[in-house]
């Protein structure tokens, strides 16, 4: 993998960048978000065959920038990061029947930022789900699913991640972690190709790629679009895109949430 | 239903008149009042069965001291006239056939032998003005069924059990008050003691005045206290079982005739379903909102037929209550920006050609652990990722224009009213109570003395006495109130069964799908009325009037937006453009009725 030249981030375009992302600081967004705006503006370049290396490089100058600049408002710090902070948050100081409930249906994630970009903007509250980051993560919470599910009380599992390898495995993945648990149920909320292409997120490839864990032979199209290396990030979408998206695919037969 | 009302200061018997005047939807020819220099106070009220009209003076305490009136009803009555009767104090038995001591001449007796601690004794739907020597109260009933008002004009102090009774008072001017405006955005209810009319309050449920000597203090109120009791399941579904038929049969009318609201959900079908236990002779009403919408008028009729009741459906529709809006605004007093009370005015039109009482179900929610309360939980969970505050969250969730405040107000408004953080601490001061250890229990709690009595059953009150119908809301029950806080959150919410315990209580009432399913609401269409029916021409006229832009409130781009069916932007979720929509227009004609000055139609 070539290291690529060094980016220098115009501050102009990053600060309106990041205030139409956050929609003038009502939403968080993550650094992909911040960088696939950019590449719109044709402030950064496209990732063309390189996606890791390119975003490494992006996160480089965004770090740069802030150093020079402040750091942006709304902005989802490294994913793993904030996690690792946050588990050390206690919620031993939480109320005593806050995990006596049942949630009955739980979005899943793959990446970290993605996870933080739907709790930080409140989807969980707007259509009642649960959210969490697989393996397990946050603890609390999938330890009351567990005990859930050992009690017999059905719940639904919707994979979100990006179109890619690793994505398409997510699915295998929980089913194995899930294996146990016959009231819990798996689908697939997406990014997968089709809705990618109706989406307008852009389909890139990389090269011959296939993870260890995906399993070829499921759907042809699939294995050959992903075989040639292609692939589509979810953060390609705006927050409040990609909420919305979300949102449409889970809400229909769910009230929404609140006092309204 | 009735009214009371009245003055400190400058007043005469012509000015109760005229505010009687005002009220004479609520009111009725039994009357008691008394008017002197300084201070007069009257109520009125309806005839009960076989009772003559009579006028008189306000119940008198034995020694003559102390004088009261009231309106509503006490629950509670024989156990107080006991309780006095072992004190020694007799009471008078009124002439009418119903027999009895008043309940204004009990309630002066009780202020006379236990002073101010006599307000916490009354329990029932009521509000009371007492004289006791140079000192007057003023007292609301515990979960705030009946409303009360009260107001300084032109030096004097104004009390009524509406605001539009202090029309009938020289140099009373409707004026708006703009704080009260932002509250009203983000509830579509103005929540705490002031009003939308600027310089009266409302007295907050629970809670007592004492007026002396030009001073105005409030009494310690009633509340819920968080005591949970050891007992099983079985036995709290029984508890609660026998307090849904207590509330009940305490509100039945001597006529045992009633008309019913009756949604299908668990709650008014429990109290039709205790109602016939009963033998009372019940109707029950349920508004349609037009063919293809969606609504749950199956198990509305599937309860009534499980009842054995009459079951009357009432079409909705915007042709149809067009005209009668600004009546419905007018009745309404304080605004209520929720278009239920459309269907509300409506349903109780229909139900007063033939009662003059009718129950509903409001109160199962906020009590027994309803639903919209997960969404707070899910937010406490995950509370250390950030981006969460619970007051905000709270606030946002009413999914009205707390969310828009920026975008729709002016910025000559936004800088007269300070926004939302004022309103974020109060209700902060609800969810981080550390006297209530429960999450659960801090949302009800917070519903109750917030959507409970400064919304819901004032919206009840006062839909129904526009119409001359006295409500009955028993799940809104005091005793029920604090039953409901013994519980354990678990019993309230059962994994994902929402108000577990209350629907164990009433199971074998009703069929087991109507007990257990999942709750969808009243579905008004307001989009698609908007959208499609003359609800929206209207609406575009008036909220694009010169009138009304020339009240300087709303910036005409997120009007027109709204009124050109965009939605309101920035957020994911369902478009909520209607209720947005139905609040400028209720916050509009509001305006036009009373501080333009045209009143009803």
């Amino acid at each position: 993998m070539s290291a690529q030249a060094p980016l220098r981030l115009p501050p102009t375009a990053v600060t309106e960048s990041a205030a139409h992302l956050s929609r003038a600081g009502r939403y968080h967004f993550t650094r992909r978000n911040l960088y696939y705006e950019l590449v719109r503006r044709s402030v950064c370049p496209a990732p063309e065959g390189q996606p890791r290396a390119a975003l490494d490089t992006f996160r480089q100058a965004l770090t740069e920038h802030e150093r020079a600049e402040g750091e942006l408002p709304g902005l989802i710090r490294s994913g793993r990061v904030m996690l690792r902070r946050s588990t050390r948050t206690s919620v031993a100081e939480a109320p005593p029947d806050l995990f006596e409930y049942d949630v009955r249906r739980v979005l899943v994630f793959d990446r970290a930022d993605t996870f933080l970009l739907f709790a930080m903007n409140g989807f969980h509250r707007r259509i009642e789900m649960g959210l969490v980051l697989h393996p397990g993560f946050p603890a609390w919470v999938w330890r009351s699913l567990e005990r859930q599910l050992e009690r017999g009380v059905s719940a639904s599992f919707h994979t979100v991640h990006d179109c890619n390898t690793r994505g398409y495995a997510l699915r295998r993945r929980l089913e194995r972690a899930l294996a146990k648990y016959p009231r819990a149920k798996i689908t697939t909320l997406g990014l997968h190709f089709g809705q990618a292409f109706q989406l307008g997120v852009p389909v890139r490839t990389v090269g011959s790629r296939v993870s260890w864990e995906y399993e070829p032979g499921q759907e042809t199209g699939t294995d050959l679009l992903l075989a040639s290396g292609s692939y589509a990030h979810l953060e390609e979408l705006p927050p409040l895109e990609l909420l919305r998206w979300a949102y449409a695919r889970v809400a229909k037969g769910h009230e929404e949430a609140g006092f309204g | 239903m009735g009214v009371v009302l009245g003055y400190v200061g400058q007043g005469d018997e012509a000015l109760l008149l005229g505010m009687l005047g005002r009220l004479a939807h609520r009111g009725g020819p039994i009357r008691e009042l008394v008017a002197t220099p300084g201070f007069g106070f009257a109520s009125a009220r309806r005839a009960a069965a076989g009772e003559v009209e009579a006028s008189g003076g306000p119940g008198q305490s034995r020694d003559g001291r102390v004088s009261c009136v009231i309106e509503g009803r006490l629950l509670n009555e024989a156990a107080l006239v006991e309780e006095l009767r072992q004190r020694g104090v007799e009471l008078r038995e009124r002439e009418a056939p119903s027999g009895g001591p008043s309940a204004s001449e009990l309630v002066a007796n009780l202020v006379m032998t236990h002073g101010e601690d006599a307000f916490a004794l009354l329990d029932g739907a009521f509000t009371v003005a007492v004289r006791s020597g140079d000192t007057v109260y003023l007292a609301r009933d515990a979960l705030g069924e009946k409303p009360l008002y009260y107001g300084e004009v032109g030096g004097t102090l104004l009390f009524a059990s509406e605001i539009k009774a202090f029309l009938a008072a020289p140099g009373f001017v409707s004026v708006p008050d703009l704080d009260s405006l932002t509250k009203l955005l983000v509830f579509s209810f103005v929540p705490g003691e002031r009003t939308m009319f600027r310089g009266v309050s409302q007295l907050m449920p629970g809670t007592t005045l004492r007026l002396r000597e030009g001073r105005i203090e409030a009494l310690a109120s009633w509340d819920v206290k968080e005591e949970i009791e050891a007992h099983d399941e079985a036995a709290f579904a029984d508890q609660i079982r026998a307090g849904v038929e207590a509330a009940v049969e305490r509100r039945i009318p001597p006529s045992r005739r009633v008309g019913a609201f009756l949604s299908g959900g668990v709650d008014s079908s429990a109290v039709v379903a205790v109602l016939r236990s009963r033998g009372v002779d019940v109707t029950t009403f349920s508004a349609s909102f037009g063919h293809g919408n969606p609504n749950e008028l199956f198990y509305a009729r599937l309860v009534a037929e499980h009842c054995g009741v009459p079951h009357r459906v009432i079409d909705v529709e915007p042709d149809d209550f067009l005209d009668l809006l600004p009546d419905v605004i007018y009745g309404l007093d304080d605004p209520l920006c929720d278009c239920i009370t459309v269907p509300n005015y409506i349903l109780a039109r229909e139900a007063a050609r033939e009662f003059s009482v009718v129950f509903n179900g409001e109160g199962g929610d906020p009590l027994f652990g309803g639903p919209k309360n997960k969404f707070l939980i899910l937010g406490e969970w995950y509370r250390p990722f950030g981006g969460y505050d619970r007051a905000r969250a709270y606030l946002s969730s009413y999914h009205k224009f707390y969310d828009h405040l920026g975008d729709a107000l002016t910025p000559e408004l936004q800088a007269r009213t300070g926004g939302a953080r004022a309103l974020e601490e109060e209700i902060r001061g609800y969810l981080d109570d550390p006297t209530v250890s429960h999450f659960l229990n801090r949302l009800m709690r917070l519903n109750i003395k917030l959507k409970g009595g400064q919304n819901i059953l004032v919206k009840v009150d006062k839909m129904l006495s526009a119409n001359g119908v006295e409500p009955a809301s028993p799940l809104f029950d005091r005793a029920l109130a604090e039953l409901s806080f013994k519980l354990p959150p678990a019993l309230k919410r059962r994994g994902d069964i929402e108000k577990y315990a209350f629907k164990k209580a009433v199971e074998s009432l009703l069929p087991r799908q109507i007990v257990y399913r999942k709750k969808a609401g009243m579905g008004v269409p307001l989009n698609q009325w908007f959208r499609a029916s003359s609800l929206g021409g209207y609406t575009r006229d008036l909220l694009t009037s010169k009138r009304a832009l020339e009240r300087g409130y709303f910036q005409a781009s997120f009007v027109r937006e709204l009124l050109d069916g965009r939605g309101a932007p920035h957020g994911f979720g369902q478009d909520r453009s209607g209720e947005l929509l139905w609040m400028l227009l209720a916050i509009e004609l509001w305006h036009r009725v009373f501080v333009d000055g045209e009143g009803k139609r």
